[in-house]
């Protein structure tokens, strides 16, 4: 399996602003209780305090960037749990937020 | 002059545009003021912007505040998101309401079911979070919440307390999910001790399920989680004879609601005018009452209570020669 990124759990009040990238890291969304978020435009629907920040990166990232990225949220907000994402025979092994 | 309100009309795909067309034709013979928006969703926009649900649509059920809809397709396994799932996560649409009663005249080995299931719509295991972690394991995250479990219980109460029910059951798995039905049950009994009218029970998933195949007439209300609620709710269904017969509204937080037929898209028999209509009548029932036209609501109710009454103009999953436009036509004309 080919790891293209990683979802970050952090735990905020309201949408967190995080960083749009780190390294090799781009923010591909953010979403709560599985439904795309915007700390731009925040929804009218509820939220809880628990986000799933999504970073994909266009070549394959190392642990080092992995530490980095997680430092630089860390300035931020609590990061609660990391899940690396994977991709096998060109196909994401991760679903997909809803659109909101 | 009186005003119309504006509703959206998702008619889906399969036999979806069918039974949208019988409840279109059959409010025109009610001469309530409605004023159907057409909202485009499916196949039809999965061509054309490879999407069953458009951002614009979901905007324009969102403006609109009501919509009926008819089934869409969703593929196994694979393929496009289920636009019923985005649809509930995008609106917010928390409380999926499943009244389960049997009509007069149709074949099931129960003649008294009157239940109402309030399903969680939003949480459990529909958050979109599934992983492959290995190459050997794969993974489904159960997002459950306190204030998801606050709105949905609370719902339940306030429905139960409103329709005069006698009883609400919470349904759950606590005995083995300790922390997230635990969560849900304990969220239930603090609610419960605010509606002392009404009696508060809980039971364990798999023992409802025997129970109501026995003795479906000891349920009243019953509140639970999403992945339990659409299991329970479709064999409720089948205890009053089959999904055609059911009807589903979705209520939201902010006003919005998505009222729809819950069977599937029947595409063997598509476009063929064979299929029963019933099932998105009585959503569209209940889409009347929410709106506030009553005595449209009743009227329609009695008209298709006498049609299955009678038993004399019935489509062919109930044994019926009728065709679906036979039915409307038999059906409307019961309309006082």
């Amino acid at each position: 399996m080919e790891w293209v990124g990683v979802d970050v759990y952090v735990i905020h009040q309201g949408v967190p602003n995080v960083p749009k990238e780190s390294g090799v890291f781009k923010l591909e969304d953010i979403s709560n209780r599985g439904a795309k978020v915007s700390a731009e435009a925040p929804p009218a629907f509820m939220l809880v305090d628990w986000h799933r920040c999504r970073y994909l990166s266009a070549k394959a990232p190392s642990d080092a960037e992995l530490s980095q990225l997680l430092g630089e949220l860390s300035k931020t907000v609590v990061w609660e749990k990391v899940q690396k994402l994977f991709r096998q025979d060109g196909e994401d092994k991760f679903s997909k937020a809803h659109d909101s | 002059m009186s005003t119309k309100v504006k509703v959206g009309l998702m008619r889906g795909d399969g036999i979806g545009p069918e039974i949208c067309d019988s409840f279109v034709k059959l409010v025109a013979q009610l001469k309530v003021p409605i004023e159907w928006v057409e909202v485009p969703c499916g196949e039809q926009t999965l061509a054309s912007e490879n999407t069953a649900l458009p951002k614009s649509s979901i905007e324009l059920v969102r403006e609109l505040g009501v919509a009926i809809k008819g089934p869409t397709g969703t593929p196994i396994g694979k393929g496009h998101k289920s636009a019923n799932v985005t649809l509930r996560k995008a609106l917010d649409l928390y409380a999926n309401v499943r009244p389960c009663y049997k009509l007069a005249g149709v074949d099931s080995p129960f003649d008294n079911v009157d239940l109402i299931i309030v399903r969680e719509n939003t949480e459990d295991v529909y958050t979109a979070i599934e992983n492959q972690v290995s190459p050997d394991v794969m993974q489904c995250l159960k997002i459950i919440t306190r204030p998801g479990c606050e709105r949905i219980v609370r719902f339940a109460f306030e429905m139960a307390d409103r329709l005069h029910r006698r009883q609400v059951t919470c349904v759950h798995k606590a005995n083995i999910m300790k922390m997230t039905d635990g969560l849900f049950l304990e969220v239930f009994r603090e609610v419960a001790k605010e509606f002392p009218q009404i009696e508060a029970t809980d039971m364990i998933v798999d023992a409802v399920c025997m129970n109501l195949v026995r003795k479906p007439e000891k349920f009243d209300v019953i509140v639970t989680e999403n992945l339990y609620g659409d299991i329970l709710s479709d064999l409720c269904a089948g205890l009053i004879g089959g999904l055609g017969l059911a009807g589903g509204a979705n209520i939201g937080t902010s006003g919005v609601s998505v009222f729809e037929a819950v069977h599937g898209t029947a595409p063997d028999i598509a476009g063929r005018n064979l299929c029963n209509p019933t099932a998105l009548i009585l959503s569209g029932i209940m889409m009347l009452k929410h709106l506030g036209f009553f005595e449209a609501a009743e009227s329609l109710s009695k008209a298709l209570d006498q049609t299955y009454a009678e038993g004399k103009c019935l489509t062919g999953d109930l044994g019926g020669k009728a065709s679906c436009s036979e039915f409307t036509q038999a059906v409307a004309d019961k309309i006082l």
